[in-house]
């Protein structure tokens, strides 16, 4: 079917455009804000673009706090984690693709703990913590998020889609089940690698009460822990905590252009979760 | 296979397995046994914890401050569940009509996905700010709702009753309109094309097209959106503690941020262990209910 393009269609595109753009109208506050100086702020009706296009602002609302040490703390954290959960996700799912006594229960009960919701075990995990002494260390905020069933069911589904005689041959060679995840399993599993990382990296920057409670130490802050506490600081220079949120944002935003199609196949691939 | 290869193998899947069979009993299963545990006990964590029974439970109920909650809860969920969803199918039916830029326009609605909840919240205080904040700049110069009363709508979002969870309401639903759209995007390209060919030959209107083809073949998407919906409205607690700390007058007191105000505010671990223990019964009622239902498929053909 092709259409033709009829003044209708034009006008259909431009109200598309305007209701997209409209949608992204906080987004383009957040920057046209972090421009401002705080003289324009307190501006009764507010202008719409800064007058003056300059960073001063964002240098200030920079240096009032050490924001690059808390997009550090995050990047590890956000890298750290992703690694270990595809890792773990891959052996444990390829595993789960061999039968054996009790690979069904085993199965089950993994998918099981994706009824069991993160913010209602909060309070006991917080107390488990705090009795191995992991309460401001990474140990914290890595460990209890490395394991993920909705990762190793990804795996799994994708490791029973390559032809069995793939796994025959190499049991004929005698290559062993670790060789054969280095040498075929892996390398095969690339865009699942990419959906399980990008999932964990999008929890990771964007977890907010379970680092807000194991963490105290200001030194080892995460980034929205950071940007709250800027809020709390400085509640009404809206300018500066503007451009706090500039600077936790930017970081994901440049991976999301770079990956938006990854990222968006991602995300949406949660979508068969249930 | 001979013997020691198979032991070989067995070793492997056990190795595999244990890492993340370890992690997920111990964060997840032992979690929830400990959390119901301590459901039952009254601990500050500093002195020794002292044995309830249920009094924690018995307390919660005759608390106005729980049903406050679950009311806020509810109320929330009542409006953010069915409004994510149409325009969630609104936006799926516009990007997959949109055959120009296409991507272009799913990235636009993709943005709010992956702003932070934090940083989403921050944004639209300051668009909510009741003296510099644009939108009441807005609703007192056009006066669309009525004559400009500036003493009114300069408080609107600090009106307990309804305003500042309507506050909330806006913040969750811009921040997942794009992620339903992109799911329902999915769930229309798994509509076959054929029904509508038929219908066009027909002559069936656009309108008819919709009512009696896509929303029963997409059903299935409809629905497992509509139980996460659910699912994470239940859960909202990052843009009440960030935009209005539960406030004003506990009028925005989330279940979730209740529970994490009573453990790590007023350190009642048992209490807001119970507190947990309920929403997780809440949850898992829902999710059980999904699964029956999918089985029996709400998709026909």
């Amino acid at each position: 079917m092709k259409r033709k393009i009829t003044p209708w269609r034009i006008i259909l595109y431009l109200l598309l455009f305007l209701i997209v753009l409209l949608y992204n109208f906080p987004i383009f506050w957040m920057i046209s804000t972090g421009f401002k100086f705080s003289t324009e702020i307190y501006r009764y009706p507010p202008s719409l673009l800064p007058d003056k296009f300059s960073f001063d602002n964002f240098k200030q609302a920079w240096l009032a706090t050490p924001w690059w040490r808390y997009l550090i703390n995050t990047i590890i954290v956000a890298t750290v984690v992703p690694i270990l959960r595809i890792i773990l996700s891959a052996l444990a799912g390829y595993a789960l693709t061999f039968k054996f006594k009790g690979s069904k229960i085993i199965f089950l009960a993994i998918l099981g703990t994706m009824m069991i919701p993160e913010e209602t075990t909060l309070v006991s995990k917080y107390i488990i913590v705090s009795k191995l002494g992991w309460i401001n260390t990474y140990l914290a905020l890595v460990v209890p998020m490395v394991a993920s069933a909705f990762s190793i069911f990804l795996f799994r589904q994708f490791f029973l889609t390559l032809p069995q005689e793939l796994q025959d041959a190499a049991d004929i060679d005698g290559c062993s089940n670790a060789r054969y995840m280095m040498s075929i399993g892996i390398p095969l599993s690339k865009s699942v690698s990419i959906t399980v990382g990008l999932l964990a990296f999008i929890d990771i920057w964007n977890s907010t009460l379970w680092p807000l409670i194991v963490i105290n130490n200001d030194k080892l802050r995460l980034v929205q822990i950071a940007l709250k506490a800027f809020s709390d600081d400085r509640g009404t220079t809206w300018n500066q905590l503007m451009a706090g949120c500039c600077f936790v944002t930017i970081p994901v935003l440049i991976l999301f252009i770079i990956l938006q199609k990854q990222f968006i196949e991602s995300v949406a691939s949660t979508g068969i979760k249930a | 296979m001979n013997g020691s290869r198979l032991k070989e193998r067995k070793r492997f899947i056990f190795a595999s397995l244990a890492p993340s069979g370890i992690l997920l009993l111990v964060f997840s299963y032992f979690s929830l046994g400990y959390c119901i545990y301590v459901s039952f006990l009254k601990w500050n964590m500093l002195s020794a914890p002292k044995y309830l029974g249920l009094r924690n439970y018995a307390q919660l109920f005759t608390n106005p401050s729980f049903w406050n909650s679950l009311k806020v809860t509810l109320i929330y969920s009542l409006v953010s569940v069915p409004s994510c969803i149409i325009l969630g199918i609104l936006v799926g039916m516009i990007l997959k009509n949109a055959r120009i830029g296409r991507s272009f326009f799913r990235v636009m609605f993709f943005i709010p996905v992956i702003i932070s909840m934090v940083v989403a919240s921050l944004i639209w205080k300051w668009i909510f700010n009741p003296t510099q904040g644009i939108l009441n700049y807005l609703l007192v110069n056009t006066g669309i709702f009525g004559a400009p009363d500036m003493n009114h709508w300069l408080k609107w979002y600090n009106d307990p009753n309804g305003g500042a969870l309507a506050a909330l309401l806006v913040v969750g639903i811009w921040k997942r309109i794009g992620y339903n759209g992109v799911i329902f995007l999915a769930g229309l390209f798994n509509i076959d094309q054929q029904y509508y060919e038929a219908a066009e030959l027909e002559g069936a209107s656009s309108f008819r097209r919709f009512w009696s083809i896509t929303l029963p073949l997409l059903s299935p998407t409809t629905f497992l959106v509509l139980t996460m919906e659910i699912i994470s409205a239940l859960k909202v607690s990052v843009s009440p503690l960030v935009l209005t700390n539960g406030g004003p007058i506990e009028s925005t007191n989330s279940l979730v941020l209740y529970i994490y105000k009573e453990a790590f505010e007023s350190f009642r671990m048992g209490y807001a262990s119970a507190l947990a223990v309920i929403v997780f019964f809440f949850i898992l009622i829902l999710t059980v209910l999904q699964m029956r239902t999918t089985e029996k498929r709400v998709f026909y053909q």
